[in-house]
């Protein structure tokens, strides 16, 4: 390979290799040959967002509560005059309609006694006349 | 993706020169290289070229890690042993100290060619396109630097071998 026997005796030598650490250097290689590609990023990236919004939706104080204000304007509202309670015509108009004119409660129902009067009730049949003489 | 034996050859069969490679600016090598293989398990797309690509990027990285760790290197210099560029104490009757010694004397552009060169197994072209050079100059600093270390360790310029000391 060299011409020169000078050249050929120093390329014997053997360089020291020994302040190189392997295990740890493949350890490392390992570690910065995982790539984490674009599409986990994103992802990753999306998700923290959204759970930031959640937890501040959740955890974000409501605002305080404000009574309505009326408005200056007073409206009036159109109202239909409730009869007065002096009113003695309504009063003599209902009397008369519930207790009728000759001034009895319920004019119109028809009381009819609850059992007639004959014939009377009795636990047997009417006696035969043979045995009543 | 490369698959995971692809990355398990490439790290037995590169990982070693390229800390060696590394080694020539910072004094850090194994994280560079550490941060070069892993960045060639994220790019999306592999490159043409892998293993010009690592030797680019770990260039870079060392270039990177020697500016900015100069001044903790300073202070620890002292404190921490040489760190040992070969396994083989001595190969062919060439000692790897002396050889290393007479390594870290030459300029850096010469050491970066040589090691990518014999130990990293790169043409010259590759070596230029890392190193921001044409081929022929890659081949240049080559032979100057073979040429200078010939004469730190005493080697007379001749091809033929010279016997075991």
């Amino acid at each position: 390979m060299f011409d020169d026997p000078l050249a050929k005796r120093l390329s014997q030598f053997t360089p020291d290799g020994a302040g190189l650490d392997r295990d740890g250097l493949f350890f490392a290689a390992g570690r910065a040959s995982v790539r984490l590609s674009r599409k986990w990023i994103a992802l990753i990236g999306a998700l923290i967002l959204t759970q930031g919004v959640t937890l501040a939706f959740l955890f974000w104080p409501p605002p305080p509560h404000v009574a309505p204000v009326p408005d200056a304007t007073p409206t009036v509202a159109a109202e239909t005059p409730s009869p007065r309670v002096g009113d003695q015509a309504g009063m003599w108009t209902d009397r008369e309609s519930n207790f009728g004119a000759d001034n009895k409660m319920f004019p119109n129902i028809l009381v009819e006694p609850m059992i007639p009067a004959q014939p009377p009730l009795r636990a047997f049949g009417p006696l035969p006349a043979d045995l009543l003489q | 993706m490369m698959p995971p034996l692809d990355f398990v050859r490439l790290l037995d069969e590169h990982g070693p020169p390229l800390i060696l490679y590394a080694r020539q600016w910072c004094d850090t090598p194994e994280d560079v290289v550490q941060d070069a293989f892993l960045k060639l398990i994220s790019v999306r797309q592999a490159p043409h070229k892998i293993v010009g690509w690592l030797y680019r990027v770990v260039r870079n990285g060392a270039i990177d890690a020697a500016r900015t760790d100069r001044n903790r290197q300073r202070r620890e210099a002292a404190a921490l042993p040489p760190a040992r560029w070969f396994i083989e104490v001595e190969v062919d009757g060439l000692d790897a100290e002396a050889a290393v010694a007479a390594m870290q004397r030459l300029p850096i552009e010469q050491r970066e060619v040589i090691v990518a060169r014999l130990w990293g197994g790169l043409t010259f072209e590759e070596i230029a396109e890392v190193a921001d050079c044409s081929a022929s100059t890659a081949f240049r600093w080559f032979s100057a630097g073979i040429d200078a270390l010939r004469q730190e360790l005493g080697l007379p310029c001749s091809t033929t071998r010279l016997p075991n000391a």
